[in-house]
């Protein structure tokens, strides 16, 4: 079995045995996935071990955090079409691949993780315009068609499908036009990703969530926004990287990598500032207010204060830091460990606003309960890793995803 | 086609105003929005007509009111059972036990829709006619009588005063048999009690009149009397500033919300009652009419030296001081009530501690006064008369014509064989198998019997020992009646009638009694003159008035105590602290022991170190004694009853644990001689050292239905029943236990 | 949008000194309201009890403990303005409502879709999810009341002051020409508990017993600090049981005591 000829101009792909066999991992993971699906839909959330106190789980964590990683998308968009920086054209591509999987993947996710999926429209016909979460809906479902526009002239790059001469075509008038959506994915974006974190800092029954804001936003929905668009192209880059190291071969350029790097180190340096004062103002003065101390929501089960050093210390200011250093961007490995911090520390500021938010009591007489996920919860989850995975080596293996490829490897 | 960016527009817009204006989408968005609030397995109650009716809860004693809805399919059923606000006790109050009645009426997974005969060797039912069962029973009844053994035939009843109790009592003794006993109530002991010391024996507490009430253990507010009336009243009188004073070894709700609370060692409440007792003889603070009464002075001696504050103080725990003030503070009040019984768990209680608590009331002066203790005015019914008496050895040793009869002692001398087998069990209400006395023994008994009747409206632990189950009806759905609650100062009477039809094939057991007896004719029918129960209670009520007016009404309630001088009817015509009936009934009349006076708790008498006293959690979450529990009574149990889907919890002391290694939630194993079960450990604070307390009404086994199956384990399976060494009644306040580690 | 627009605020006073915590409020508003039977009922963060009696202690070692009883149904919060309950203002598809003219916090289960951001939202875990179909016995059924309709899986559903009896009760005041008084509305737990301890009416009418009751000194709310503004009232004597009811820095709060 040949299919090289499917492969993109002037680039050499694995042996299909290989791929086929590197395939098995994401559709072993798939099974899964489709077997708890099932059993979620079918059984109900009772599958699950999500309960009255934890009425979010992994789920909602796994959500929220592809959806800041998948960041890179619309904010590399919008500094390559709008912005006009250039050199990100070689690394704009697989932004959007991962923003497409990370934002279907999500709404997948969700259509599971809400008790009645036939009624998912609701949000949308029975629209409470109050809700962070309505505004959510309407801007990751309107994102990810955006984001299905921008992958489809991709699509029809394909070596075998550009032949056609209507649909290459199609695709030029869709890349004419790209600049529009990647604006409308700019301005859906920053407020999906807002709203994200509005839904946490309005839950003002909420100590541990609820925070002060400006207008009717709180500053989690500003801190939000930060911490995915810093986090966003890091994730990109790490994707690029991990696909480098899986192909063995150069996909990008260092420089558009240092580019990224120092992109996400920028704005995680601003991010960082504005995230202490703020954990420094509810501790100081949204907590007391309430009747609490920070010790108070920090001594739950596992649930100490070590997590607020990991994700502010560790996944927060080190990276920060780490990628202000010209030569901590130049080598590929810490710039790599960097990155990677910086992407947990968001996927860590994630799981502790759904998780931690509702795993602390607030009533007095109230106990602790504790979660932790079923196997079916896993499975889906692994589910959404496994569809990116799938869908990411499919892009590589026969979309020209990297401009520079060919250049690079000659 | 020529692809330009016109036509690409054009195609675009085309698909999307074309399936907009198609009729898919919204279609099937109504689809699935109708799909999603049709689930076939949801159900669909149906409307009709609203109805309310009154009735009453035998087992509560609650005054209700039904909500029937009348429909076109399904036809008149009840909704709900809510409380009936006219009713002068209960006020509209409920207690969980009426709210959730309808689950037991209302659930074909549990309830016995006709006869069904046991396979002994598979287990399995088979329905018969209800004419088969009856020819069944009156065959071997017939059989017996025929052999000369008509007395080895022996019934369980539940209530002995209810209209199926009577019928049930004249049934065995027209029949021939003098073996039947009735579930073991405390209204027994406090009847004896009552009637050693005044000869009264249908008294009770005026608590509402009372300004200073002592409780010697008793659940005011988790189960005594008719718990929604004691309630009511427990507000009205907490509104005019009464003080109660809680005697017990077990914070409890009752403890918490008493002003004082007397926390002393288990089983010794009556002993504080007589140290309190031996300070106002001893400080003459007793009533005038207490100090002329018979044997006062050898009271006062026997207080003075075996009960004197510091001697009580050493083994009730409870400081000599705190006796001394309660017991001056209840003198001094005006009106001053001691109040006993029932134990916990259903617990009869043991007859000198009731003595020791009613003598306490008598050196108070209170008897006949406004709160203190009342002798309620009779009621006035017509009972069906006394039965006939059996000239045959009664089973428990019991005297002839002796009521109550100790059905503990029956079964464990049908299962010896001594002084006779028991050549059949007809079980007319209640759950022996389940709620004993002493579970493991009633167990016992039914599976050995040859031949086993039980009328019951569920397939519960005795119906799967059984070999013919009768199906029995809910209070809902035919004729019963009820008495004066537990310790009410006042008479009453509570009427059921049926609301709906019958389930199935379901009898009320008087109506399945009366069938047979009109089945097996001659002595037996001439003894139940009635077609029906309804006929039985006509002439029973006939001078209350109309049965069905009454029914209608539910209730007769006279509306005060009966004030005004005790009629003694002691041998010596005035209150008896040397009680000559109790010489007389026991043959014991020197030493003290006709005297009040406190036994240490078999229980305590003996035992190593390391074993601990049980006692029963009262509380009206759970039930107590046969009743059954309901889903929404479980519902409502939180994780100190029942945990980790169906592992009993106890309570034993933090420090108590600690030193048996013990944390929360430790997997244990509570064994006592007669039995054990699986629980886990809760630390509550409350809890007086030295004692596990266990929850009731759990640890259902047999046919129970899925929700109540198997959660928890059973009290009274661990609980040993002794018999009083005065009332002969069987007692199960408290059981020597140990605690081990398990798992 | 301003508070108070509606001409009805009803609420509930719970007396805690009264409260024995026997949960007939609990199963009564469970046979009112058709609450279902889960088959492990210990499994409290699934298990469904509109109104929760919850047990608190004092923490003293025995024989000085004591022990108290606090019932919660929902707390029909009204927030800074009406609208603004947490869980209202949350919710993406409008199933849950807070009703201006009565000030009750309605929940509309059949629109629900179940994401569960009110359940989360609530800090009384007054929302309860339908994380199963309901097992319902065989011939169970025939005890189910028509007039609130049994819930579907998957759906978030709650204690709604038992509004149908306000409808019905307002039904009947139409045809007969009157208004609602005190004693047509009332809810299934106040009606149900034995010892008096629930009060329920309109908190605005000064007819209405909760009225006086709510301004009582010795009348706290639940988290009365979050600013949920709740209209559901806890009496009680009793300071430890008072700091229980909502969270307190170290010295902030002072025993209140009765005026008499």
């Amino acid at each position: 079995m040949d299919d090289s000829k499917f492969w993109p101009q002037g680039v050499k792909r694995c042996k299909p045995g290989m791929f086929i066999a590197w395939l098995l991992l994401p559709l072993a993971l798939g099974g899964w996935a489709t077997l708890s699906a099932f059993l979620c839909l079918y059984k109900g959330l009772n599958q699950t071990n999500m309960n009255d106190y934890f009425a979010f789980g992994v789920w909602i964590v796994v959500d929220l955090a592809i959806i800041a990683l998948g960041a890179g998308a619309f904010f590399t968009g919008y500094l390559t079409y709008v912005l006009r920086r250039h050199e990100l054209k070689n690394i704009i591509n697989a932004a959007v691949i991962i923003g497409f999987i990370c934002y279907s993947g999500a709404i997948l996710m969700l259509g599971i993780d809400i008790g009645q999926p036939a009624r998912g429209w609701f949000g949308f016909w029975h629209a409470n315009v109050h809700s962070m979460l309505t505004e959510v809906m309407f801007c990751i479902t309107t994102y990810a068609i955006v984001l299905i526009v921008e992958f489809v002239p991709l699509i029809l790059e394909n070596r075998q499908i550009s032949k056609v001469p209507d649909l290459a075509i199609f695709a030029h008038h869709l890349h004419r036009i790209m600049i529009v959506f990647a604006a409308t994915g700019t301005f859906l974006s920053f407020f999906h990703q807002g709203s994200l974190g509005g839904m946490f800092g309005v839950l003002y029954a909420r100590p541990f969530a609820f925070r002060t804001g400006y207008m009717i936003w709180p500053w989690t929905f500003f801190l939000f926004i930060l911490s995915a668009i810093a986090s966003g192209p890091s994730f990109t880059t790490l994707i690029v990287m991990w696909t480098e190291k899986m192909s063995g071969r150069q996909l990008t350029s260092h420089s558009v990598k240092m580019l990224m790097g120092k992109i996400s180190g920028f704005l995680l340096i601003f991010y960082m500032v504005l995230k202490t004062a703020d954990t420094a103002y509810w501790a100081n003065v949204t907590l007391p207010n309430m009747g609490l101390t920070m010790g108070d929501l920090y001594k739950q089960g596992p649930y100490g204060e070590w997590l607020l050093w990991v994700e502010l210390g560790l996944c927060g200011w080190l990276p920060a830091i780490m990628l202000m250093f010209q030569k901590v961007r130049e080598t590929y490995g810490l710039l790599a460990l960097a990155m990677i911090l910086n992407c947990s520390g968001a996927v860590f500021n994630r799981f502790v606003f759904t998780i931690q938010s509702l795993a602390i009591p607030v009533l007095p007489f109230e106990n602790f309960a504790s979660y932790l996920p079923s196997w079916q919860e896993w499975g889906i989850s692994a589910g959404v890793i496994a569809y990116g995975l799938l869908l990411f080596s499919l892009a590589y293996r026969y979309l020209p995803v990297f401009p520079q490829e060919a250049e690079l490897n000659k | 086609m020529n692809w330009d960016r016109r036509a690409f527009v054009k195609f675009a817009v085309g698909a999307v105003v074309g399936l907009h204006a198609s009729p898919l989408i919204p279609k099937l968005m109504d689809d699935s929005a109708i799909w999603t609030q049709n689930w076939s397995w949801v159900p669909n109650p149906e409307d009709g007509g609203l109805a309310f009716a009154n009735t009453v809860n035998p087992a509560t004693g609650t005054g209700v009111r039904v909500r029937l809805i009348k429909g076109r399919m399904m036809g008149e059923r009840i909704i709900r059972v809510e409380g009936n606000p006219e009713h002068p006790l209960s006020q509209g109050g409920v207690v969980p036990a009426d709210a959730s009645a309808v689950q037991l009426l209302y659930n074909d997974e549990v309830r016995v829709a006709a006869p069904l005969v046991r396979d002994k060797k598979t287990g399995m039912y088979r329905e018969i006619t209800w004419q088969q069962a009856l020819d069944m029973v009156g065959g071997k009844l017939a059989e017996l009588a025929k052999a000369g053994k008509a007395h080895t035939v022996v019934a369980l009843g539940d209530e002995a005063d209810s209209i199926h109790g009577q019928i049930l009592s004249r049934f065995m003794a027209a029949y021939g048999s003098p073996n039947l006993a009735f579930a073991p109530r405390a209204d027994d002991t406090l009847a004896l009690a009552a009637w050693a010391l005044t000869g009264q024996t249908d008294v009770g507490f005026d608590l509402m009149n009372a300004s200073y009430v002592v409780s010697f253990g008793t659940p005011l507010l988790e189960g005594f009397g008719a718990p929604v009336a004691v309630r009511k009243a427990f507000v009205e009188w907490k509104k005019s500033k009464g003080a109660l004073v809680q005697v017990e070894p077990r914070v409890s709700v009752t403890a918490s919300q008493a002003g004082t609370f007397l926390a002393c060692k288990p089983g010794t409440e009556a002993l504080v009652a007589l140290g309190m007792a031996a300070v106002m003889a001893e400080q003459g603070l007793a009533d005038e009419s207490a100090t002329s009464a018979y044997g006062y002075a050898e009271f006062k001696a026997a207080l003075a030296k075996d009960y004197n504050p510091k001697k009580v103080a050493e083994l009730s725990g409870v400081p000599a001081d705190k006796i001394v003030a309660v017991a001056k503070a209840f003198a001094k009040s005006p009106k001053a009530v001691a109040v006993c019984g029932p134990g916990p768990g259903g617990d009869p209680g043991r007859l000198a501690d009731f003595m020791a608590v009613m003598a306490l009331n008598g050196l108070k002066g209170n008897l006949g006064k406004p709160g203190g203790v009342a002798a309620r005015k009779p009621l006035g019914l017509k009972a069906l008369g006394e039965p006939a008496n059996v000239d045959k050895p009664r089973l428990d040793g019991g005297k002839k014509g002796m009521k109550p009869a100790n059905a503990l002692a029956l079964a464990q001398a049908a299962l010896a064989g001594q002084p006779y087998k028991a050549g059949m069990v007809l079980v007319a209400g209640g759950n022996p198998a389940y709620a004993g006395p002493q579970a493991g023994v009633m167990s016992e008994f039914l599976s050995s019997a040859p031949f086993v009747v039980a009328i019951t409206p569920l397939l519960d632990e005795t119906a799967a020992l059984a070999d013919l189950v009768l199906p029995g009806t809910t209070f809902l759905e035919g004729w019963t009646d009820c008495r004066s609650s537990y310790g009410s100062p006042v008479s009453s009477y509570g009427l059921a009638r049926p609301l709906v039809k019958p389930y199935a094939q379901a009898k009320t057991v008087g109506d399945a009694l009366l069938a047979l007896a009109a089945k097996l004719g001659g002595a037996v029918a001439g003894a139940l003159p009635f077609a029906s129960v309804e006929e039985a209670l006509k002439a029973q009520t006939a001078p209350l008035g109309d049965l069905a007016e009454l029914a209608k009404k539910s209730y007769f309630v006279q509306d005060k105590p009966a004030y005004g001088p005790f009629a003694f009817k002691t041998p010596s015509g005035k209150l008896e602290f040397h009680s000559q009936n109790l010489a007389a009934l026991t043959g014991k009349n020197s030493d003290g022991a006709a005297l009040p006076h406190w036994e240490k708790p078999a229980a305590l008498a003996h035992g190593d170190g390391h074993a601990l006293a049980m006692a029963a959690v009262p509380s009206l979450r759970s039930a107590t004694g046969f009743q059954p529990l309901t889903p929404h009574m479980l519902k409502v149990l939180d994780g100190n009853t029942l945990r980790h889907k169906d592992e009993l919890v106890v309570e034993i002391n933090p420090k108590t644990a600690a030193e048996m290694h013990l944390a929360e939630d430790s997997m244990i194993v509570v064994t006592s001689a007669v039995g054990s079960v699986d629980a886990r450990v809760h630390l509550y604070a409350g809890a007086a050292p030295g004692m596990v307390f266990m929850p009731t009404g759990l640890g259902h086994g047999a046919v129970s239905d899925a929700y109540t199956l198997g959660k928890g384990g059973n009290f009274y399976r661990v609980a040993e029943a002794a018999a009083d060494s005065l009332s002969g009644l069987p007692t199960w306040g408290l059981t020597r236990v140990t605690v081990t580690k398990r798992g | 949008m301003s508070a108070n627009k509606g001409e009805h605020r009803f609420g509930m006073v719970i007396d805690l000194d009264k409260c024995t915590g026997c949960g007939a409020c609990s199963v009564a508003c469970m046979s009112e309201n058709n609450i279902g039977t889960l088959l492990d009922e210990t499994d409290k963060i699934r298990s469904i009890t509109w109104l929760r009696v919850y047990q608190i202690d004092n923490g003293k070692a025995f024989p000085d403990t004591q022990i108290a009883f606090i019932p919660r149904p929902c707390q029909h919060c009204e927030g800074s303005h009406g609208h603004h309950t947490p869980c209202v203002s949350v919710c993406p598809a409008t199933a849950t409502d807070y009703d201006e003219t009565t000030g009750i916090v309605s929940q509309i289960p059949t629109r629900c879709i179940g994401c569960r951001y009110c359940v989360g939202a609530c800090p009384y875990h007054a929302r309860y999810f339908n994380w199963f179909d309901v097992p319902w016995p065989k011939g169970a059924e025939r005890g189910l009341s028509p007039f609130v309709s049994p819930r579907m899986r998957g759906v978030v559903e709650k204690c709604t002051f038992c509004y149908h009896r306000y409808q019905r009760a307002k039904n009947k005041a139409f045809l007969e020409g009157g208004s609602v008084g005190e004693k047509d509305y009332q809810t299934a737990c106040t009606e149900a508990c034995p010892s008096g301890a629930i009060t329920f009416g309109d908190l605005n009418n000064p007819k209405h017993k909760v009225h006086e009751l709510a301004k009582n000194p010795l009348a706290f709310r639940l988290l009365e600090r979050l600013g949920t503004n709740t209209k559901v009232y806890y009496v009680s004597q009793r300071d430890w049981v008072q700091r229980k009811l909502d969270n307190y820095l170290a010295g902030e709060k002072l025993p209140v005591k009765a005026a008499s």
